[in-house]
């Protein structure tokens, strides 16, 4: 009897010793990997970019103005038009802003108003804007990248157009990042296989896992390309029912 | 007699209208069983599982089990099972296969005898503590208790039985709370099955039964026929 007994209970072992499966990193496990994502944000910033397209002489009045803008605590413009042959002062004499005078003639043609404006304007400037000329589109760049008051046409009928708006560089401080993908692949594998969000501590957790080893990443952009490249830390899960610190992922936003 | 069924079938019925059908499964298996001694046996099977409602092959399993008989009213019993399915993770190992393990070991009583019914009703009483492992599953223990009822009808080739079995997995949920891992369990399962062992001779037997899946989970509730083919290829006297 006892070695019926023996005989049933080694040939379940064996049995199951012959097809039992060997576990590999992966899903159906125990344990958990942790880590936090901490990041900085830099971006660079924009110029503001004004666009003014002017008209011919017989579209403006003696004393029309339009208005453009410097950076806060920089300086503020208005450019008049003068005709000469008014005798009365057509300055409007804007309180705070600098005034840009403007000779021409009812006369002129939109070209000749272009080249008096740009020439009255590149002479006042003090570095703040640099000014370009196409046929009679004058285009104003703003030297620094910082939010700008948008400029307006004033009383005159020109187009003036901000065609972008000017960003100011982001500096940052390295702080937690919040609800930012991160990635894990099982093994060697070359593709994720799952995907966790960090928490408002930039914390993230991948649990149910199986002992074995694992990449973790999560995505910065590079500084000089702007591209978005892993940022990766490996790491093995040695026992059972463990939480694996995988540690800090440092990524630039 | 017929109280007791009454009383079996209002509870299935109760238990199972309130939810809704998943899928209905067909088991098919042949087996074998041998008298090794008075007190011994052996069985081994092969068993094929179809999901009839998706039209796929769902999984197949080889079990071998042996019985010890301590007395006329208990045994205990010990089974190994090997089971292969498709594998949803075929691209993390390369294989379409996924295979578990199961080991279990069991008591089975009968009380017919002591409370007298056994010339009218069989009752068989089974515990059995279960260990399944998976490849990329978490590995799952189990403690079933099952009831099963036989009427002694006078026909020698139909022996119908009702049952009803509880699965208590002792592992249910596993989860992280704050650094500490947490396990626990829950009833997960009731199954109830209706059905006929019909012995053909003293050596051939088929069964087959209705059974019902009723999941304490958010799954739907399952159907399952089963068929099976059993041979005994001896008898020690």
């Amino acid at each position: 009897m006892k070695s019926y007994l023996k005989i049933s209970l080694f040939s379940l072992l064996f049995v199951g010793g012959l097809t039992s499966c060997k576990k590999v990193a992966g899903p159906g496990g125990t344990s958990a990997i942790r880590g936090t994502v901490v990041g900085v944000n830099n971006s660079t910033g924009e110029s503001e970019t004004i666009d003014i397209t002017v008209k011919q002489g017989n579209d403006i009045e003696h004393g029309d103005y339009f208005l453009f803008n410097g950076p806060a605590g920089g300086t503020l413009y208005y450019v008049w038009y003068n005709n000469p042959t008014w005798v009365s002062n057509g300055d409007p004499q804007l309180q705070g802003r600098t005034g840009i005078q403007v000779n021409f003639n009812y006369s002129d043609s939109n070209l000749e108003i272009a080249n008096a404006t740009l020439t009255a304007i590149e002479a006042a400037l003090n570095g703040d804007f640099t000014i370009s000329q196409n046929n009679d589109i004058l285009t104003l760049v703003s030297a620094a990248h910082t939010e700008i008051t948008d400029a307006d046409n004033g009383t005159t009928n020109f187009n003036v157009d901000v065609t972008n708006q000017g960003k100011a560089d982001v500096n940052g401080t390295e702080m937690a990042i919040t609800d930012e993908k991160v990635y894990l692949i099982y093994g060697d594998g070359t593709v994720f296989n799952d995907i966790a969000r960090t928490g408002a501590d930039g914390k993230f957790t991948f649990e149910g896992l199986q002992i074995g080893k694992y990449k973790v990443y999560a995505l910065s952009k590079d500084a000089t390309t702007g591209e978005m490249v892993p940022v990766y830390q490996e790491i093995e899960i040695k026992e059972k029912a463990t939480v694996n610190e995988v540690g800090v992922l440092s990524i630039l936003q | 007699m017929r109280i007791l069924f009454s009383i079996f079938l209002s509870v299935l019925f109760y238990g199972t209208s309130f939810s809704q059908l998943g899928a209905i499964y067909n088991r098919t298996s042949i087996g074998g069983k041998i008298n090794a001694t008075k007190k011994l046996s052996f069985s081994a099977e092969v068993q094929g599982r179809w999901n009839i409602t998706e039209r796929s092959f769902s999984k197949s399993l080889f079990t071998i089990e042996s019985k010890f008989a301590i007395n006329k009213s208990i045994k205990a019993g010990l089974l190994y099972r090997n089971s292969w399915q498709t594998n949803d993770y075929a691209l993390l190992d390369g294989k379409k296969q996924m295979t578990s393990q199961r080991i279990a070991f069991g008591l089975q009583l009968e009380p017919s005898n002591w409370i007298k019914t056994d010339k009218f009703l069989a009752i068989q009483l089974s515990s059995r503590i279960q260990f399944e492992s998976f490849k990329f599953k978490r590995d799952q223990w189990y403690w079933r208790n099952k009831l099963t009822l036989k009427p002694q009808l006078k026909s020698k080739l139909i022996k119908p039985f009702v049952s009803a079995e509880l699965f208590y997995r002792t592992n249910q949920y596993y989860f992280l709370s704050g650094d500490e891992f947490v396990t626990e369990g829950l009833m997960n399962e009731i199954r109830y099955t209706i059905g006929t062992d019909i012995k053909l001779n003293s050596s051939n037997e088929i069964n087959l039964g209705l059974m019902l899946r009723d999941y304490r989970t958010a799954r739907n509730t399952d159907l399952v026929i089963n068929l099976s083919y059993v041979h005994d290829f001896g008898k020690k006297k």
